[in-house]
């Protein structure tokens, strides 16, 4: 049996200079997604952890004029009870409104979700389309990356080492994009996505405009479907459109994933799904 | 219906355990701890099937904190637990929850980690054997030399009324049709705990734990360590859910523990983690049916011939008695001339099946009402139409050659079928969904589904329905209860505690429920087949009725008046025909026992006997009295996703009496759930003989969100069997969820899924032409 170091820091300095010093020690704010990846993988390699939920610059919501900052410890019930968020982002209130229960929603941080990702990580789809950026910070330096650039970095494997998340910045335009959230589970709550589709857009005399669509547990990590976006911006929606799109949508999927066996069930529900997401905009 | 006044009983009474569980007082079997326990973790052999060339413990034993490793070797008495289930595997393994050795040390993850280091050495013998076609199939290897066909032993039963080639060559259309279902867990959110220990005064084996069935547990241990009966003793603790599963699973563990203690001398503590609970506990049998049902011009059904494969997993415990309870319910609560049911269990290298809830009925119940709804539909009527003419009437004949008489069956089940129809306008939905599936404009479509059963009460055939209840009455007018059958969840310490108060006439709260004690009380058999209302009541009642006539002897002098004629009631022994005369109860259980020195303690011991029945032929009355229901489902499908959304559910069923009629709801309402899981989205995967279903993540059980308005009729009559006419309520409500959801969906979308669960896969498949 192994010894395992437990820390607990006050500032993000001395958590990443334990980070620093031991490289194989994991970050833990609600745990939520590491434990049971502990638990579960009987060769981990982790030395020790990292309790960072005393750490008071991490947590909080907080709003300038044009930005919602959203602390790496906002847990998802957090998020989806802010009245602002609500009025604001509701495409991210209603992502973290969909996470789990109320108990992994009150334990669960939004920085875990997004570090972690997963297939099935609610809030990617809703932070792609919002263009989130993330707060990283490392011993010497301080970086912001969008979460789109975070994904890419992460499915190249080009993740540095000894980083830790600051918060999310999410810009908030004058006139709230009409917002679109669903997710598709085997049961109605607490339950992984199946399938989630996150949708904002405009529309400015009939026309549909600024339109950004993601797709997440399809493909490994989220994506944006930026083709299908292409398709529809400053048209006016129609049935024939909405289906289009989702066709699009289904052949980017499948040129990323490849053809499998769950494909039989997902190329037509993702066809739909997205048709669904669009068919509000007429 | 004789008018009735009750005190106790037909009363929703808060339950008695209701306290110490919502304010999370209640021990568990985990709660139990004992001075210098061990802990003990089992050594799983890595591979589903295989010979086992060598299990070396020496690194295991070293490791400091560790008492004791023990391999089969070590197992004092038989090896074997029940049916073929080794304790710990010796030179073959079947099944991916085969244990190989196991280790007791001063923590439990000291346990594991030193579980860790045992080495074992594996030759894999072929490809483990992991669906029913595979294990029936002439070309396939045998799991045990001495099953040839893979066939279970005694799982084989043949049931037949008439002819049915005779019947299907009557028809004017044949209609075959098959049907399949899958494992699925129990899904008990309390894992098994078990902590065993030597009395050394009595050299008494004690065993406490999260058991259902104390005297099975009892039987396995005994024969495990080569003990009497009489030294091993089983007590059972709190349980968090069981439904027929806490009982192989518990035996093994107890079976472990208890040869653990006796070879350290310490008290041993085992407790499952949810991934031991799922491979290692019982499963609901999947099931393989085949359907042949004949079907004449009139809508009149001339003969059913069914056959269904069980599949059992590597040794089986229960197929031969669930394939029993199966083979008498196949062909559904119709009259139909002709029957033939053919049932078998096979061996596969996979999880078993055992007892879950129903036990066999949700499985028979699916394919038996999918089949009736599909023969409605082509012979062009609606589904209660085509079930009111053809469903059984009081008077009729079971397969097994059992008439129905009127006291057997008193609501007649065609009352329960237009009472559920009536409520929920069925016809009228039926017919207006069946149009609207046809319309474009909606992706999501509504769809209602009726199914209707009956179910055989308590054991029958199975085994003889024994009960036995201790009742002491102490000399302050307060009274213990005992009964041999178990408290796990159901209610059934509250309604034999209404039993007793009521026919003593005194408040509830003067009794006590005292937990099932192998010591205490005598073996009445399992706590299963709902049968805990009717056998346990009953000697409840007959042991109240013992202790008051012996009571009313010594009184009625007092009280002025025959024996006959003295009434417990209100708190008081009174004299009927005087009520001015009267002894509060208190004072008359002092003077019965003080000053006349008579026992107020007595066991009822209720045996209807063995049930009139010929094994050989089948012919008889496999059970002595039936329950029947009736259920309405009302769904949602949404046929861009496949997902199916409950909304209503309405069931009517006669149960003779409702002794606390919230704790009959409850009952109703959690079966009601667990077949809504079964129906649309339970399922597990241990398609290559290894587990990839392991935890609650994986499998997927209803939440409180999934769960639609339920509404329940009870009919209540006046039944000759149980106490007030009780006769057993915990697996009505299971049963005819599944084929009620399967056939509206077929009502929503126009075609049929013949295989559950109705996941978001199969419901949108078949949209595409798929699975119809
Ligand atoms: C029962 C259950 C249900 C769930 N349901 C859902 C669901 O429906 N939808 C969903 O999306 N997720 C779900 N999850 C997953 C999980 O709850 C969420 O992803 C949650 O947001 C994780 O947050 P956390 O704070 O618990 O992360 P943790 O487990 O503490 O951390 C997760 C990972 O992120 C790293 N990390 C955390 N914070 C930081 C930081 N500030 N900087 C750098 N690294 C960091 C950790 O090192 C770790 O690798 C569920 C989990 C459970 C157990």
């Amino acid at each position: 049996m192994k010894n395992i170091r437990f820390f607990q820091p006050d500032t993000v300095v001395h958590a990443l200079e334990f980070l620093h010093e031991h490289p194989k020690a994991r970050i833990v704010a609600g745990g939520t997604d590491l434990l049971p990846e502990y638990r579960e993988k009987e060769d981990n390699a982790i030395t020790g952890f990292i309790d960072i939920m005393r750490i008071r610059e991490l947590s909080g919501i907080s709003f300038d004029d044009h930005a919602a900052h959203i602390g790496a410890l906002a847990t998802h019930a957090m998020i989806a009870q802010n009245g602002t968020l609500k009025e604001r982002l509701p495409v991210l209130s209603a992502a973290c409104s969909h996470v789990g229960s109320p108990q992994i929603r009150n334990l669960g941080t939004i920085g875990g979700n997004i570090i972690t990702m997963s297939a099935c990580a609610d809030t990617l789809p809703a932070l792609l389309v919002l263009e989130a950026r993330m707060v990283m910070r490392s011993l010497h330096q301080t970086r912001t990356i969008t979460v789109e650039e975070y994904i890419d970095e992460k499915r190249k494997q080009l993740v540095p080492p000894g980083e830790m998340l600051i918060k999310i910045v999410c810009d908030l335009p004058d006139e709230v994009p009409l917002s679109y959230f669903f997710k598709l589970s085997r049961r109605a709550a607490a339950a992984k996505a199946r399938m989630t589709v996150a949708r904002t857009a405009y529309i400015e005399s009939g026309q549909v405009r600024n339109l950004r669509l993601s797709v997440g547990a399809v493909t490994s990590l989220a994506l944006r479907y930026r083709e299908a976006e292409k398709l529809i911006e400053g048209k006016a929606v129609t049935d024939q459109l909405c289906c289009q799109a989702g066709e699009r949508v289904v052949h980017d999927m499948l040129a990323v994933t490849g053809r499998r066996k769950s494909a039989a069930y997902k190329i037509p529900v993702l066809t739909e799904m997205v048709r669904r997401s669009l068919e509000g905009l007429q | 219906m004789k008018a009735r006044q009750f005190t106790a009983v037909s009363r929703s009474l808060p339950r008695v355990d209701g306290h110490a569980k919502v304010t999370g007082a209640m021990k568990f079997g985990d709660d139990v701890n004992l001075y210098r326990q061990l802990y003990a973790k089992t050594v799983y052999t890595r591979i589903p099937k295989g010979t086992v060339k060598s299990v070396n413990i020496d690194k295991a034993c070293k490791v400091a904190g560790v008492a004791a490793v023990i391999t089969q070797k070590d197992v004092p008495g038989k090896p074997i637990t029940f049916g073929r289930f080794p304790v710990i595997a010796g030179k073959e393994v079947r099944y991916i929850g085969d244990a190989l050795a196991v280790v007791a040390a001063e923590s439990s993850e000291i346990a594991a980690y030193a579980a860790s280091l045992v080495e074992v050495e594996y030759e894999e013998v072929g490809k483990p054997i992991t669906d029913i076609e595979e294990a029936a199939s002439f070309q396939a290897a045998q799991i045990h030399a001495d099953a040839p066909g893979n066939l279970i032993d005694h799982a084989s039963h043949h049931l037949e009324m008439g002819d049915a080639d005779t019947g299907l060559s009557h028809a004017d259309m044949i209609v075959e049709r098959h049907y399949r279902t899958g494992f699925v867990d129990n899904g008990y959110i309390e894992p098994e705990a078990v902590i065993a220990e030597v009395e050394i005064n009595t050299q008494t084996v004690v065993i406490r734990g999260t058991i259902q069935n104390p005297y099975n547990i009892r039987s396995a241990v005994a024969g495990v360590l080569g003990y009497p009966l009489n030294r091993i003793r089983v007590i059972q603790t709190a349980i968090g859910g069981s439904f027929g599963g806490k009982d192989e699973s518990m035996i093994a563990l107890s079976c472990r523990a208890s040869i653990l203690a006796l070879k350290t001398g310490r008290p041993v503590k085992m407790v499952f983690t949810r991934e031991e609970s799922f491979i290692c506990s019982p499963k609901r049998h999947p099931f393989h049916s085949s359907y042949r049902a004949g079907l004449a011009k009139d809508g009149k059904i001339t003969a059913i011939a069914s056959t269904h494969y069980v599949q059992g997993g590597p040794y089986n415990k229960q197929a031969m008695f669930a394939n029993w309870r199966a083979s008498i319910h196949a062909a559904g609560p119709y009259r139909i001339p002709h029957v033939d049911t053919n049932i078998h269990g096979v061996y596969t290298n996979t999880i078993f099946g055992g007892a879950y809830r129903g036990f066999s009925s949700p499985q028979v119940v699916f394919a038996v009402e999918s089949l009736i709804d599909e023969c409605s539909e082509l012979s062009g009527m609606n589904p209660r139409e085509f079930r009111m003419l053809n469903c059984l009437q009081p008077w009729d004949t079971l397969p097994t050659g059992q008439q129905l008489s009127p006291e057997r069956m008193p609501a007649n089940l065609s009352q329960l079928i237009e009472a559920v129809c009536r409520k929920t306008s069925f016809d009228e939905k039926w017919e207006q969904f069946r149009i609207m599936k046809d319309n474009r404009a909606h992706t999501v479509k509504r769809g209602i589904g009726l199914s209707a059963t009956f179910r055989g009460v308590g054991l029958g055939g199975e085994g003889i329905d024994t009960g036995s209840a201790s009742v002491t009455i102490d000399s302050d007018g307060y009274v213990q209860v005992t009964s041999g059958f178990t408290e796990m969840g159901q209610g059934l310490a509250t309604s034999l505690s209404q039993i007793a108060a009521e026919e003593f006439g005194i408040d509830i709260s003067r009794i006590t429920w005292n937990q099932n004690d192998t010591s205490a009380n005598m073996d009445n058999g399992p706590t299963v087949a709902s049968r805990g209302i009717v056998s346990g009541g009953n000697a409840v009642v007959q042991a109240a009725r013992k202790l008051k006539k012996r009571m009313a002897a010594v009184l009625c002098g007092r009280l002025g008046c025959r024996i006959e004629d003295v009434e417990f009631a209100d708190s008081m022994v009174r004299n009927n025909l005087d009520p001015e005369k009267q002894i509060n109860f208190s004072d008359a259980a002092f003077i019965c026992l003080q000053e006349h020195g008579i026992s107020l303690y007595a066991l009822g011991w209720h045996s209807p006997g063995p049930q009139p029945l010929d094994h050989k032929t089948g012919r008889g009355e496999a059970y002595p009295s039936y329950l029947f229901g009736a259920t309405v489902a009302e769904i949602a499908v949404d046929t861009g996703t496949g997902k199916i959304t409950a909304e209503r559910i309405t069931s009517a069923i006669e149960l003779g009496r409702a002794v606390n009629p919230q704790i009959v709801r409850g009952q109703f309402i959690g079966g009601a759930i667990q077949g809504l899981g079964f129906a649309v989205m339970e399922e597990m995967d241990c398609s290559d003989g290894y587990m990839h279903t392991l935890n609650f993540n994986d499998f997927m059980i209803p939440g409180a969100m999934d769960i639609p308005e339920i509404d329940i009729m009870l009919f209540e009559t006046d039944e000759h069997l149980g106490p007030y006419g009780a006769k057993g309520i915990g697996e009505i409500g299971i049963e005819m969820i599944a084929p009620a959801v399967a056939n509206a969906y077929a009502n929503a979308v126009g075609k049929r899924i013949r295989e559950l669960p109705l996941n978001l896969e199969r419901a949108l498949a078949v949209d595409e032409g798929g699975e119809a």
